[in-house]
């Protein structure tokens, strides 16, 4: 316990982080709740179209084209944007490390070897391959994450394998080998949780740029036909701009107060979890 | 006559832990000509000294100086920064301890050693060169011709550490700050380096502060010895008396941990050890900063922050004790 | 008594972009059981990687590396693995060498979890048991490294060096980094333990004092290669090769002997990927001679277990102190002598 208490402390010092977890839990909450709070299907026509926000209390924030409940919507997309977010960053970490962790540590040739595949995997376009997987894969919730982690996983893989590198060649990691140490306890009980604080600023990272990229692939009318999310209501919103700016304008400011609250929740996790870089 | 008087001089850290007192009410002159060696181990505030006086130290609210630093007539701790790099690299200059890190790598050798040259005197571009290549001639870089146009990584460690020694005297200063100068070297490039400075010191008739953390070096390079703990001076002496006589616990503590050449045939002695470790400078004991680890302590070294006082003829000892004990 | 360890002719090159780095290039020694075997020579003369290279952190070059009677040179790490238990390591960085996410008491029973020793409450015992051993109290078991002093740290290295009871430890620079105070300290315990134990030390350092202090006999590298081997007491008094004299007379001395002018080195030490030819010290020996610089100097015996790799080593031997000019003219005479036994 207390060193999560005194890992709160050195967190809530950064006031910015604070306000990017407390956007980041209320999304969180909109996404558990929106089952209890609105049951049925959000997408069913609730009443008339293009009720502006903020008219009537029945649609505090209006109706689209077709007479859907935005407020509704955006709660059901919360469950969406977060967690491809997770899921994608999850996935990411796990080949980023696996691959980084294998490269650092062991080196040679089977490092040399994963770093060019990595360094291939950069050279192609995210978007691009992003969205040939999908159109591959079909679209779904599932082909989405695996997209988003195939194309971000490579820079996961070079800190991770910089890392490794790094505590590969310290004493305390020889004293290992000499005793005896098998590589792979090595590897993940002396090495990893030296390495984890910059892999969990990363992965928090990643997961903001997974929601953006599961918005612009939804936007692009390549996401889950099936599920509301942010992305697709604001594609779904865009030809009717001029007239009814929140139809687009409102999901797409949930994608920026989400991307934004992650990115300062990854801000706050890099300085408490790097504590002597704070206090210089 | 003094060359430099420092009087009272503290440096105060306010951390996260609280506030650590570096430099604790230090007084001690460097006379013409002689070589004063500053001891102490880690924590003791030797560097710390070394960087007030030069006012290097990093410029947060967070750090505070007091007391006097009197170069002649003036006092470096109030002077003003422009002031103060004139005195700086002219009047007195500084040798770190490492040399691999001392010099810019982008920068040829010559160019260097005449940027400070030039911001100190008026001189065409010839002059600084000419002054240069004499200057690496006169810290025995071989071949300084051909070395002043070279980059530092061709030299190795010990050839760095000679060419931070010809920068820093190429204004003839009159003091010369060496903090650790030998500490990353090898034993024989050391004694190359230290048979340098003194031969330096007496051709340019410079004075030198040497701070060091090994006692066994003071012997045949400084005239004069201060021994330091947990920020503050605790002896000062001659150092032939400090070795040979030490009055402060700590110093003979210090002095026994040393391995001492053994009789052939014998079997090796244990050596002396100091018990504990240097309290934290946050957090200092009322009392003498060294009783917890002094077998000689009573209590009233708990309790009363022991007072400089004179054992014999320039000579103090920081200790309730040391009169009763010396001789 | 058989060696417990006997290296021979034991070369470690690094593949270098010009060439190869020979770091270690011809090194033979062995060590008894319980003895302390102190190896002295100044940065980059490859006494380290002689170190590391035993405990097979490295893979020889070439050479063998004996350990009770078995070749560990050219095994493979899994047939490694059972026969590390027996030589163990103190490193020289206090701070590096524990993992700063580990608790002291995880740090020290980590050697059994590996071994698979014992249950979880023996293995806290035999934790409190080594604390004690290297005078620390168990209430350090739930410190993490950064709360302890350097001393107290290279003391918790210690007891996870001797957790596995080896047979021999190679103490690299284990006392350099720490303050003086407390190197005293260090140094009594692991002579302590050495008694109480029976453990063998290879005592790297470049601190001759200490060196001397600690080890029955002495080792003196130059360039990846040794010059001289003795007992430290043969070698305190007789030092006979001019390397060694000069890492003698450098080495500061307390009290400073009145007078004495040292005989300083001169220049720096040679790269090792391009080493001079025939005696590698030539290029900086006050004695050298035409046949320094064309052939390689054999050992000489100077006593038993005192040999000196140099061709001048018996003239050398019988001069008692630093040679004048004149002597220095006899040393050459005598060099066909040398040069003819070849």
């Amino acid at each position: 316990m207390e060193p999560l208490l005194q890992f709160w402390r050195r967190y809530r010092q950064n006031r910015g982080a604070v306000f990017g977890l407390a956007i980041v839990l209320t999304a969180s909450a909109m996404a558990l709740l929106a089952p209890w709070l609105f049951p049925g299907d959000p997408r069913r026509i609730a009443g008339a179209p293009y009720i502006a926000p903020f008219v009537t209390w029945q649609f505090p924030l209006g109706t689209d084209q077709l007479g859907r409940d935005i407020f509704v919507q955006l709660f059901y997309g919360a469950r969406v944007s977060l967690l491809v977010g997770i899921a994608a960053s999850l996935v990411t970490a796990l080949i980023g490390c696996t691959i980084g962790a294998l490269a650092g540590f062991y080196g040679g040739r089977l490092g040399a070897l994963l770093m060019r595949g990595t360094e291939m995997f950069q050279t192609i376009p995210d978007i691009m391959l992003a969205l040939v997987l999908v159109t591959i894969l079909q679209a779904s919730l599932l082909s989405v994450i695996i997209s988003i982690a195939i194309v971000s996983w490579t820079t996961v893989a070079r800190v991770t394998r910089a890392e490794f590198l790094k505590f590969r060649s310290q004493d305390f990691v020889l004293a290992c080998v000499v005793m005896g140490m098998p590589s792979w306890r090595i590897i993940v009980s002396q090495i990893f949780p030296n390495v984890l604080p910059p892999i969990v600023v990363m992965t928090s990272i990643i997961a903001a740029g997974a929601i953006l990229a599961e918005s612009s692939l939804s936007f692009l009318g390549l996401g889950d036909p099936n599920s509301v999310s942010w992305g697709m209501m604001t594609g779904a919103g865009r030809s009717v701009f001029r007239n009814a700016w929140y139809v687009s304008g409102i999901p797409g400011l949930a994608i920026l107060m989400a991307v934004l609250g992650i990115n300062l929740v990854s801000d706050g996790l890099n300085d408490a979890l790097n504590p002597r870089r704070r206090e210089r | 006559m003094a060359v430099l008087k420092v009087e009272d001089l503290s440096v105060q850290f306010r951390t996260a832990q609280g506030v650590v007192r570096a430099v604790d009410r230090v007084s001690f002159e460097i006379r013409a000509g002689e070589t004063l060696a500053v001891v102490g181990e880690s924590g003791s505030g030797k560097s710390v000294t070394a960087l007030a006086i030069m006012r290097l130290l990093p410029r947060h609210g967070s750090t505070r100086v007091s007391g006097r630093v009197m170069l002649g007539e003036r006092d470096l701790v109030g002077l003003a920064d422009a002031e103060m790099q004139r005195v700086r690299g002219n009047q007195i200059s500084m040798v770190f301890q490492e040399p691999m890190t001392s010099l810019n790598p982008l920068m040829r050798i010559g160019e260097q050693i005449e940027e400070g040259i030039r911001r100190h005197q008026n001189v065409s571009a010839a002059v600084s060169r000419r002054r240069a290549v004499e200057l690496l001639d006169q810290v025995r870089i071989a071949d300084p011709h051909r070395r002043v146009d070279e980059f530092p990584h061709t030299l190795s460690g010990g050839m760095r550490q000679r060419v931070m020694i010809a920068m820093a005297l190429a204004c003839e200063p009159k003091l010369l700050i060496a903090d650790e100068p030998t500490t990353a070297l090898d034993v024989t490039v050391q004694a190359q380096i230290l048979e340098l400075l003194a031969t330096l010191r007496k051709t340019m008739n410079m004075s030198m502060l040497l701070i060091t953390h090994d006692l066994s070096i003071v012997a045949d390079t400084a005239e004069r010895t201060l021994v330091m703990y947990a920020g503050r001076i605790v002896e000062a002496a001659a150092t032939g008396e400090i070795l040979a006589r030490p009055a402060h616990p700590y110093t003979r503590g210090l002095l026994g941990s040393l391995p001492k050449p053994r009789a052939a045939g014998r079997s090796r002695d244990r050596l002396t050890e100091i018990p504990g470790a240097v309290p934290p400078l946050h957090a200092l004991p009322a009392g003498c900063s060294f009783a917890e680890r002094c077998q000689r302590a009573d209590a009233v070294c708990r309790t009363d922050r022991p007072e400089a006082r004179t054992v014999t003829h320039d000579r103090l000892a920081v200790c309730h004790f040391a009169v009763a004990e010396a001789i | 008594m058989t060696p417990l360890l006997s290296v021979e002719d034991l070369h470690k090159h690094f593949p270098d972009r010009v060439g190869a780095l020979r770091a270690v290039d011809g090194v033979s020694f062995q060590i008894k059981p319980g003895e302390t075997l102190g190896l002295v020579g100044e940065s980059g003369c490859g006494k380290s990687t002689v170190g590391r290279t035993i405990l097979r952190l490295y893979k020889p070059t070439s050479g063998r590396i004996v350990l009770e009677g078995r070749d560990i040179a050219p095994l493979q790490e899994s047939a490694l693995r059972p026969l590390r238990r027996d030589v163990q390591m103190v490193f020289q960085d206090p701070f590096s060498s524990l993992n700063p996410r580990s608790r002291i008491g995880r740090i020290l029973e980590e050697p059994f979890v590996v071994w698979g020793e014992g249950r979880a409450r023996d293995r806290r015992d035999q934790v409190v048991a080594l604390l004690e051993r290297v005078g620390l109290g168990a209430e350090a078991a739930d410190r993490y490294p950064h709360e302890l002093s350097g001393g107290q740290r290279q003391r918790v290295g210690i007891a996870r060096a001797l957790a596995l009871k080896p047979k021999l430890i190679v103490c690299d620079e284990a006392v350099s980094a720490l303050d003086v105070s407390v190197r005293a300290q260090i140094i009594n315990l692991l002579v302590d333990l050495q008694r109480t134990l029976g453990i063998a030390y290879l005592f790297i350092s470049h601190d001759l004092a200490v060196v001397e202090h600690v080890s029955n006999r002495v080792a003196v590298m130059y360039l990846g290669r040794i010059v001289e081997i003795a007992s430290a007491d043969q070698l305190w008094s007789n030092p006979i090769h001019p390397y060694t004299r000069a890492l003698f007379d450098a080495s500061p001395k307390l009290p400073a002997a009145a007078g004495q002018k040292r005989a300083v080195l001169e220049g720096d030490l040679p790269s090792a990927i391009d080493p001079p030819s025939g005696c590698r010290f030539h290029t900086r020996c006050r004695f050298a001679t035409d046949v320094c610089r064309r052939v390689e100097p054999i050992v000489w015996q100077a006593a038993p277990g005192h040999s000196v790799a140099c061709h001048h080593a018996e003239a050398l031997s019988m001069a008692e102190a630093i040679p004048t000019a004149q002597q220095n003219g006899i040393l050459k005479g005598s060099r066909h002598d040398n040069a003819s036994a070849l």
